[in-house]
């Protein structure tokens, strides 16, 4: 299970709420396992999650009845499984009128796909013929109509209802439901994933592994006159060779300032990248030929940041903390043009903590605490016009103690022969 | 430019819209071209866009100051681009938001050696932050507040594929604008491509056959699909594509490992230049049955129906009629799927029910001149196997051009 689920619980009493509904793809995935393809093909409102404060209640997945084959594939842990009709090809089905603050329209019929006669069915099949015959007297018409049948099952019929998408909760006052009342939880599911499963750092160790693997045959590609297009191929290939996906290797945001590689001027590489939807963050500095005094001092100096960080990270710590501390380790190495340092907790996204939306302001209240079993990116940039790029990057999870390194924390200057 | 303009203000006059404002990525990026680092990280709300129905009055790209430097490689056609500070170098004193707007932060200032000597690239890297520093808002809200101000929409119905920066324009003082649920709305714009599109979806059509065929030759009798997977990402990933997908049916392949005598299906989705190419072909391993073949020869039959039906003013309903019954006049009975599709940003890049919105009530389909339409013909029997065909087709002035190679013969794979 993904789902954090004491967490959980933890945060929805903080916030008031007697569940959570996701429609985001990625807060689908962390409630219930599963992964839609629809969710690939950027299709939103037809998948949903939901996650009842009381344990006692059933946790839902509404889904497509065509998916349900795909559970064999994408297990869920959540019990209760509303199928609904309506996919792709079924557009045409009429329903007939119904008053929608008291009945449900009809569903279209399915019953799975035909078995053929005599045909022995292989034990995935057999399992995907017993899904739809489980579902085919059951079926709700839409996915709203199935995300309104997991609720009602779920007893969250009114309260505060956390949502990444409370428009979602607003159409359910017309469907006999009024008196959900929807709340923003974008920041809400941030909090919870902020500290990770168990079943979540395996998987986050396992794409920083890949990632930093194609990371680094991408800055073994980064030889004299190399263009970024072709290291960027190399990283994306990589990627997909250790059945990840690739996300983007960057060298600052503009490209390569000469268009291609260069002796004597440092590069930065970093590189974001996906395994099972789990982000692996990695960055480095390399250099073609033999670095000069300036840039081994800088790189060790980052280093020694680096290093610093890894002294203090332990649960408590502040993020405001962890960053001046870095800073002023970089600098006192003798790095003391060096100012920038990001931690950033990783996972189904880039930066996986709370962050401001709407009107708020960065501030007090989000610089978070560590907790053991986050994920947590020491992210450090650093550019000079006219002279370069570097960067230091890796990945640990937080524990009791300290931490625990999910990259390899290898050197931080990549020199490659000139 | 990927957006389609007149089309958008037609769309826009019909719905009764003084703007759009695109939350989303995909809309984002088709209104504006450009597609950022943050939008790669899954960060919602720290990008918008903004376009206007009034053509005199500037659409907008909001993007962090960060990032500007990527506009000198990924150019915005918008005229009005305006930024927002990075965090670490904002003032920490507390705000009254309701009364306020909060001070931006300063420019990243990075150090410069050899000013009077930097590339070109990194000259322009810096002119462009310095033309925008001006600007420079504190927050993405309070840089789309000044985005909205600078297009006269102070007030007005905007169509929005997110409600909530309506709500938190009102908050910050513009009271005056009004959502309406555009995440349709968008889509019906997008269905028909323009030429910018179009270029780039023929590139994804033809990395994304590329790659099924690479999936495809990797099959042999006892392999995983998990090795077809590989070898579908690769393809892709070599020629600069990203994988989405590449499946055996929404369960996998029926077996643990390839079988022989058995059709495969075999469906593709990738994406390049984050448009995607979608395709369908059916594979088989040893030689494969008459009914096989005939069913394959039905489904090519059918797919050939659908290219000639194809054309303007054709709906999605008299497609679906003609190719199941020419495909069950060919002998295949019990086929019952031929579902066509826009293809584009997203997989289904047409209008779609949402919310309370019932099946059917978008109305039918209705082709016209450059959408991009996927004919998925999908078909599964346990005990049987898998089965699909799937092209990718331009819609012309009155009839279709193929976007991939429409091979529809069953790929045999020697045993």
């Amino acid at each position: 299970m993904l789902l954090n689920r004491d967490r959980a619980v933890e945060v929805m009493d903080r916030h008031g709420l007697t569940g959570l509904v996701a429609r985001e793809h990625v807060n689908i995935y962390y409630l219930t396992d599963y992964w839609d393809t629809q969710a690939d093909g950027r299709w939103p409102y037809l998948v949903y999650g939901l996650l009842p404060r009381d344990t006692d209640q059933p946790a839902a997945l509404v889904l497509p009845t065509v998916k349900l084959e795909r559970l064999s594939v994408w297990p869920t842990w959540v019990p209760n499984i509303v199928a609904l009709s309506d996919y792709s090809g079924r557009e045409q089905h009429a329903a007939a009128a119904f008053d929608p603050t008291r009945e449900e329209p009809a569903a279209a019929r399915w019953a799975g796909w035909p078995v053929r006669d005599g045909a022995t069915l292989t034990p995935l099949e057999q399992s995907w013929a017993d899904r739809a015959a489980a579902h085919a007297d059951r079926l709700a018409a839409t996915p709203a109509w199935g995300l309104k049948r997991a609720l009602v099952d779920a007893g969250m019929t009114q309260g505060r209802i956390g949502s990444d998408d409370p428009r979602v909760i607003e159409w359910l006052h017309e469907m006999g439901l009024p008196g959900v009342e929807p709340v923003d939880a974008t920041n809400i599911f941030r909090e919870i994933r902020m500290v990770k499963s168990d079943e979540e750092v395996a998987i986050l160790e396992q794409a920083a592994q890949i990632n930093e693997a194609a990371a680094i045959a991408a800055a073994g590609a980064a030889g004299e006159g190399a263009t970024w297009p072709e290291i960027e191929t190399v990283y994306h290939v990589e990627m997909s060779k250790r059945g990840g996906r690739n996300g983007h290797v960057i060298s600052g945001l503009g490209g390569l300032p000469h268009g291609k590689v260069v002796p004597g001027e440092p590069l930065l590489i970093d590189a974001l990248g996906e395994y099972r939807n789990y982000f692996g963050d990695f960055g480095r500095t390399v250099i073609v030929g033999e670095p000069d005094a300036l840039l081994r001092r800088r790189a060790d100096a980052m280093w020694a940041g680096f290093e610093r960080a890894c002294e203090i990270i332990r649960p408590g710590l502040k993020r405001s903390v962890l960053i001046a501390e870095v800073i002023e380790a970089v600098q006192k190495a003798g790095f003391d043009d060096f100012f920038y340092v990001s931690p950033h907790s990783l996972g189904l996204e880039h930066t996986d903590h709370p962050i401001p939306m709407g009107p708020t302001v960065h501030g007090e209240w989000n610089d978070y605490a560590l907790q053991a079993g986050m994920v947590i990116n020491v992210d450090m940039p650093f550019f000079e016009w006219g002279w370069g790029t570097m960067h230091l990057e890796d990945t640990v999870v937080v524990t009791e103690t300290g931490f625990r390194p999910l990259t390899s924390m290898s050197d931080a200057l990549i020199v490659n022969p000139a | 430019m990927l957006l389609n303009k007149p089309r958008a203000y037609e769309v826009m006059d019909k719905h009764g819209l003084d703007g759009l404002l695109a939350s989303t990525q995909i809309n984002i990026y088709y209104l504006t071209d450009f597609w950022g680092a943050l939008m790669n990280m899954r960060r919602s709300f720290f990008n918008y866009a903004v376009l206007p129905r009034d053509e005199n009055v500037p659409a907008a790209l909001v993007m962090t100051a960060v990032e500007l430097s990527r506009l000198v490689e990924m150019p915005t056609w918008v005229p009005n681009v305006v930024t927002y500070s990075h965090p670490a170098l904002m003032g920490s004193r507390d705000y009254d938001t309701g009364t306020e707007e909060p001070d931006a932060g300063a420019v990243f200032a990075w150090p410069v050696r050899n000013e009077d000597n930097l590339p070109e690239k990194e000259q322009k890297w810096r002119a462009m932050g310095a033309a925008h520093a001006e600007k420079t808002r504190a927050t993405p809200s309070y840089a789309l507040r000044q985005a909205l101000r600078d297009a006269g929409l102070e007030k007005g119905r905007i169509g929005t594929d997110d409600p909530r920066p309506i709500g938190w324009m009102n908050a910050l003082g513009l009271e005056g604008l009004t959502g309406v649920e555009a995440t349709n709305i968008f889509r019906e714009i997008r269905m028909v491509k323009s030429e910018a599109e179009l270029a780039i979806i023929r590139e994804a059509a033809r990395i994304n056959e590329d790659g099924i065929n690479a999936g495809i030759k990797a099959l042999r009798k006892g392999v995983t699909w998990g090795e077809i997977e590989l070898a579908y990402g690769m393809e892709m990933a070599r020629q600069g594509g990203r994988a989405v997908y590449v499946t055996a049916g929404p369960g996998g392949m029926s077996h643990d490992q390839a079988p022989v005598g058995e059709p495969i299906m075999f469906d593709a989705l990738g994406e390049y230049g984050h448009y995607h190419g979608d395709i369908g072909r059916t594979a088989i391993i040893g030689e494969p049955t008459p009914e096989i073949v005939e069913r394959n020869k039905a489904m090519s039959v059918g797919w050939q129906t659908a290219f000639e039906t194809i054309k303007p003013g054709v709906t999605g309903r008299e497609m679906t009629q003609k190719v199941l019954s020419a495909i069950e006049r060919e002998g295949f009975r019990g086929f019952f799927i031929a579902t066509p599709h826009s293809v584009g940003l997203e997989h289904t890049d047409h209008p779609i029910p949402i919310g309370l919105e019932l099946p059917g009530s978008q109305g039918d389909l209705v082709f016209e001149e450059n959408m991009v339409i996927n004919v998925d013909l999908p078909y599964h029997e346990l005990g049987f196997g898998g089965m699909h065909l799937e092209d990718m087709i331009r819609v012309t002035k009155d009839g279709c051009e193929p976007l991939t190679t429409m091979k529809t013969d069953l790929i045999v794979v020697p045993e």
